[in-house]
């Protein structure tokens, strides 16, 4: 089911040259490309807090439509489903990956230091942090294609999030398949799914990620509203095989 | 766009040859003037409804490999709603300044016959380059999701422009007072949050503005046509410890003629 190796930079050239020219063709007829998609409904309803915030479900299934259109084999996670046990088993094998949720660079007191990540939802009102170290331990490097975070916080300039996913804080126009889009600073739920809205159908219509992304960005928010992206302007976002690049990889980063 | 007017995009419709040229001679007309570059061909669609809630006729200008190089929107007056170019470049050229940005921001609208009054505000963009934004005003009254917006490149051309006014509801002649807004916001407060998280929320800032009414919080949305804003006392809460873990911040809305929640926002 694809080439699934861990793509480092040791990884000798000839490899990646192969990998790049094997391509879609080299898949089996029915290879499924897996995407998590998981938001935190729990922080929003009772009994963790007394009104139910209808935005979670709606990104969700934004979400779940879009990636589904690119071919994506996507499932959704809320409430216990979305746990941090569950988006750590789950990772390793993720071609897509989108998450609404709580985010920020979090103080990690084993590491002594501040990493970014995510809240779990865990069904309840105690919601631990998935921390970017987790993902890129569970990861072991291997890049995931399109990578979408709705939270605050995870597109900011010294994000560590990026590279749990086997993405570089580069850009590059053409050259390989992979996307990472987050926020930068905080965000407000009706801004973020105002901004998905356009990204998810431009998608859907065939635009690229980058242009998607640029046509997200082309609207007059609420609030100040700014996001990031990493990986490749032109690529389709469509679930398949690695285009690799080697200048984009970053090999279990952390 | 307003949010709590967010809906998915239908597919597009096919315009007439007819309809299509117009629109087409249009957009070469703004592009020209924006400085996109000619494209080898254009193609054109009808948007109806929308993201943004607004029937939008849309130009594509294709390279000669057809891949997507700029897209404009006009409405169905054939004024310019939205452009943006596509692409990604290595950023360039000397920077910016701020109010260099904003000298910029409004040769660009100038250049498209689009009026921007009031004072603008520049911010960085995390991309590179500028948004310089005008809120929409009513009299002293912010529009929040209104007005135009541009963006522009580090070195200073042209990124994307967007614009949006939306239809306002009729305003009471009176609106109520900052404490009865208090007394209303404590109410949905102490409903919400158990005793023990209550008073890690408080008010920061309170202040009218038109706003969309949405569902956020389950709050019926006022009778009237789709898209249409309507005055409010528009409340922030700062979120602390424990509760601020859980719900970062909340915006809530009250008509402000006769405190009808109106909805609001979740901070994350």
């Amino acid at each position: 089911m694809g080439a699934r190796v861990p793509l480092t930079r040791t990884i000798a050239l000839p490899l990646l040259a192969i990998l790049a020219l094997l391509g879609p063709a080299a898949q089996p007829a029915s290879a499924s490309y897996q995407a998590s998609v998981d938001s935190n409904v729990s922080a929003f309803r009772g009994p963790c807090v007394g009104f139910t915030d209808t935005h979670p479900a709606r990104m969700l299934s934004l979400a779940v439509i879009g990636l589904r259109s690119l071919g994506y084999a996507a499932s959704s996670y809320s409430g216990a489903s979305f746990s941090r046990a569950g988006v750590l088993a789950r990772t390793v094998n993720d071609y897509g990956f989108y998450v609404h949720s709580h985010g920020d660079e979090y103080w990690n007191a084993a590491a002594q230091r501040r990493y970014n990540g995510f809240r779990e939802d865990s069904g309840d009102c105690n919601q631990a942090v998935i921390f970017s170290t987790d993902i890129a331990a569970a990861r072991a490097g291997r890049f995931t294609n399109l990578v979408v975070i709705s939270t605050c916080h995870n597109a900011d300039p010294a994000t560590t999030l990026p590279a749990a996913f086997g993405i570089a804080r580069t850009k590059a126009q053409t050259g390989g398949s992979h996307f990472y889009l987050g926020y930068v600073g905080i965000a407000y739920d009706n801004d973020e799914q105002v901004f998905e809205t356009v990204f998810w159908a431009a998608l859907e219509r065939g635009l690229s990620v980058g242009a998607a992304f640029d046509l997200g960005q082309d609207q007059n928010f609420s609030h100040p509203l700014d996001a990031d992206w990493w990986g490749t302007y032109s690529w389709s976002g469509r679930a398949g095989a690695a285009i690799v690049c080697p200048r984009c990889l970053v090999a279990g980063a952390k | 766009m307003i949010s709590g007017l967010a809906r998915t995009a239908p597919g597009p419709i096919t315009l007439s040859a007819a309809a299509t040229a117009s629109i087409s001679a249009l957009a070469a007309d703004v592009d020209e003037r924006l400085g996109l570059q000619v494209p080898a061909r254009r193609t054109v669609a009808r948007l109806v409804g929308g993201a943004s809630g607004q029937t939008v006729d849309e130009v594509t200008d294709l390279d000669p490999v057809g891949k997507p190089v700029a897209i404009s929107r006009f409405d169905t007056s054939g004024h310019l709603v939205s452009s943006v170019r596509l692409g990604y470049a290595p950023t360039i050229g000397v920077a910016l300044s701020a109010p260099a940005a904003i000298a910029r921001a409004k040769m660009v609208l100038a250049s498209v016959g689009i009026p921007a009054g009031g004072s603008p505000a520049a911010s960085s963009r995390a991309t590179g380059g500028w948004l310089v934004r005008w809120m929409r005003l009513v009299g002293s009254v912010p529009v929040p999701g209104d007005g135009v917006s541009v963006q522009l490149a580090v070195d200073g051309s042209f990124h994307g422009l967007v614009r949006s006014d939306h239809p306002l509801a009729p305003a009471a002649t009176a609106a109520i007072d900052q404490a009865r807004v208090r007394n209303l916001v404590a109410a949905r407060l102490d409903g919400w949050l158990s005793a023990n998280l209550r008073d890690q929320a408080s008010v920061s800032t309170m202040g009218l503005a038109w706003v969309a009414p949405n569902d956020t919080f389950g709050d019926p949305l006022p009778a009237g046509p789709e898209g249409t804003l309507r005055l409010a006392w528009l409340v922030r809460i700062t979120t602390t410890g424990t509760l601020a873990d859980q719900v970062a911040g909340l915006e809530l809305a009250f008509d402000a003629g006769d405190g009808t929640p109106l909805g609001g926002d979740i901070l994350e």
